[in-house]
């Protein structure tokens, strides 16, 4: 057994561990940092940002479904300023990176966006060209290279020297033709899953749960498509943050070796609010029990066939 | 700092109304408890993966006890029906913000079904000046009867759809002829199906007496931070039922949605 050191790099960010919280899982921090110390993550994901405040889709916006869940929350936030004014010092108080989530129905308002946030001193950006929930924009510049590459383009002209992470939707046949294009358009990373587009029907009613008809499947159900398209797109060379469906320290370690470089937990919040603590861990026991020196050591470390 | 915690099953019978009561060893939640109709977010095995909000029947502090009294519609809550004396249960709590009670003010409880249970709290814990209005399907489903009209010095009025059981009809018949009859409520609190609790309401604007009612939407993380119990309040703004509510006060709430 070795005692592996946690720390990761993720384009140039060091995280002191690789485990993050994904963006609309965990609020802006407040309601799990109850819990624990904020501290103890690598990273906290921030709810989607939008450039005007949003109210969000009517409800139902949950559906359970086989080891999973849908949902259609459509990106209910207060806007991208009341984040700066009266998040973000909240944030700033623990020592923990603050990666903020983008969402634009344009391209220049993802560039307003960025300017923003980086003057205001957030550590990383995640652009959201992946949202399954909003009508306008969302998925169509996750589903269109040429569109995901100006998006992306816009951002890291705005961004100044904060790192640009573009979220890539698993909503598409070829999820490298995307993660390409973002690349070559200059993101620093890429991040990947989101969720992927289900619908859940009571049969009683014979009505969708989700009072949008349609939702976004996260939890364990995607772990096995996020590994396989953490894999695919790890051959393009950009570092990537990892995630769907991570609930232990296998689901993340499984991640990392197909290519992640740090990954995000997100639905296993609601199962379990210390799920991040507990994947942390776990990963450390199995670098541990691999004897590694550091857990970094796992990405990209699969032994493909 | 919250916690999550593991708490005893220490009774669980069937009533005769084919709901369940349940009493749980809370392991320190049972002193957090600020008010009656806070909930409980429970995990329902390995199978389901989301909790169930579930409303805190009656507690003591000093005994370390919760009560939850609840109906087994689904997967999760039939497994929690099976549990046995003695199993632990994966429990966050207490959640959510309960009934605003002066402690010896006058409420008129109202409740309707597998809504009754939160009252019950009211009626012991908040304030013994109570009355309650309670509507059930049939007499066969009536519950809490009798413990209800023990901690309730104004007595209860009870209401079942079918005439089985009291008055043959709704609640707010008997709600609009308790605050015509008294007018001296300090305040109505309600909690039951929505259309109930709209009717309620309306009462309540005209008598000109302040009704709280307790909110039931589909929960994820139960504690504010996923934001998918949206219910639109009266600004047309989305608040949150596990944090913001369950309990908000009548004229808060949109009941037109
Ligand atoms: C604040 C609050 C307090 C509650 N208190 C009680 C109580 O004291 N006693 C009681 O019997 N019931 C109570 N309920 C309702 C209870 O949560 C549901 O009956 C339960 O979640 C159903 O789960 P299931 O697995 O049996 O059903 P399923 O239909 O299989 O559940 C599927 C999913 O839908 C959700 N769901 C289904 N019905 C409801 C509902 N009415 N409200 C919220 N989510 C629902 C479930 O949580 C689950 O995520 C309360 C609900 C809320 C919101
Ligand atoms: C309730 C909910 C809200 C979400 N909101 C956002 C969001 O605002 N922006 C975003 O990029 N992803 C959002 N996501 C997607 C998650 O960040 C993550 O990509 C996805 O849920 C897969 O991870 P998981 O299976 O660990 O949850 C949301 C997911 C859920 C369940
Ligand atoms: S259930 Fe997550 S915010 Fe209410």
């Amino acid at each position: 057994m070795s005692n592996p050191a946690m720390s990761v790099q993720l384009a140039g960010m060091e995280l002191k561990n690789p485990v993050v919280v994904a963006s609309g899982t965990f609020g802006f921090g407040r309601e799990y940092g109850q819990f624990y110390d904020l501290s103890e993550l690598g990273a906290i994901c921030v709810k989607g940002l939008t450039a005007a405040p949003r109210e969000g889709n009517p409800p139902p916006r949950i559906a359970e479904t086989p080891m999973g869940i849908l949902n259609s929350v459509g990106l209910q936030n207060p806007g991208v300023d009341a984040f700066i004014s009266t998040e973000l010092p909240f944030l700033h108080r623990y020592d923990v990176k603050v990666i903020a989530n983008i969402s634009g129905n344009t391209p220049e308002e993802y560039g307003e966006m960025c300017q923003k946030l980086s003057s205001a001193g957030v550590d990383m950006i995640e652009v959201n060209i992946s949202c399954p929930n909003v009508k306008a924009g969302g998925l169509a510049y996750g589903t269109r290279p040429d569109l995901a590459a100006e998006v992306t383009r816009m951002a890291k002209d705005h961004a100044g020297k904060i790192p640009v992470m573009v979220k890539l939707s698993p909503n598409v046949t070829d999820v490298t033709e995307i993660a390409r294009a973002v690349a070559d358009a200059g993101a620093d990373a890429l991040s990947l899953i989101n969720t992927l587009r289900g619908m859940r029907i009571d049969v009683s009613s014979r009505r969708p749960i989700l009072k949008m008809n349609t939702g976004g499947l996260s939890g364990p159900a995607v772990l096995p498509i996020a590994v396989r398209m953490v894999w695919e797109v790890a051959s393009i060379g950009l570092p990537i943050l990892g995630m769907g469906g991570v609930s232990d320290g296998d689901g993340a370690a499984q991640l990392m070796l197909a290519g992640a470089s740090a990954v995000a937990v997100g639905t296993a919040c609601f199962v379990d609010p210390y799920a991040p603590i507990k994947v942390r861990d776990e990963l450390r026991d199995i670098a541990a029990r691999q004897g590694l020196d550091g857990v970094s050591q796992l990405t990209g470390a699969l032994r493909p066939w | 700092m919250r916690v999550q915690t593991d708490c005893n099953v220490l009774e669980l019978t069937q009533l005769a109304s084919g709901g369940w009561t349940m009493t749980l060893e809370s392991h320190g939640i049972a002193e957090q408890i600020t008010a009656p109709g806070q909930f409980l977010h429970i995990r329902c095995g390995q199978g389901q993966l989301l909790r169930r909000p579930i409303s805190i029947c009656n507690w003591s502090a000093r005994r370390d006890l919760i009560r939850v009294v609840f109906e087994a519609r689904g997967e999760g809550t039939r497994w929690l029906s099976r549990r046995q004396v003695g199993d632990n249960l994966d429990v966050l709590g207490p959640l959510g913000n309960g009934f605003a009670m002066e402690e010896n003010g006058r409420y008129l409880l109202v409740g309707g079904g597998i809504g009754v249970p939160p009252l019950l709290g009211c009626a012991v814990q908040g304030s013994r000046n109570c009355t309650a209005v309670l509507g059930f399907r049939s007499a066969g489903h009536a519950m809490l009867l009798e413990e209800f009209g023990q901690a309730c010095l104004g007595g209860v009025r009870l209401a079942t759809d079918d005439g089985s059981l009291g008055h043959h009809g709704f609640v707010d018949t008997l709600v609009r002829h308790e605050l015509e009859q008294r007018q001296r409520y300090d305040g109505v609190l309600a909690c039951g199906p929505k259309p109930m609790l709209k009717s309620v309401a309306v009462v309540c604007r005209e008598k000109g007496v302040p009704c709280q009612v307790s909110m039931e939407e589909r929960m994820g993380c139960g504690v504010g931070a996923c934001l998918v119990c949206a219910c639109r309040n009266a600004q047309s703004h989305y608040v949150h039922v596990c944090q913001d509510g369950p309990v908000f006060p009548a004229e808060e709430v949109d009941w037109n949605e």
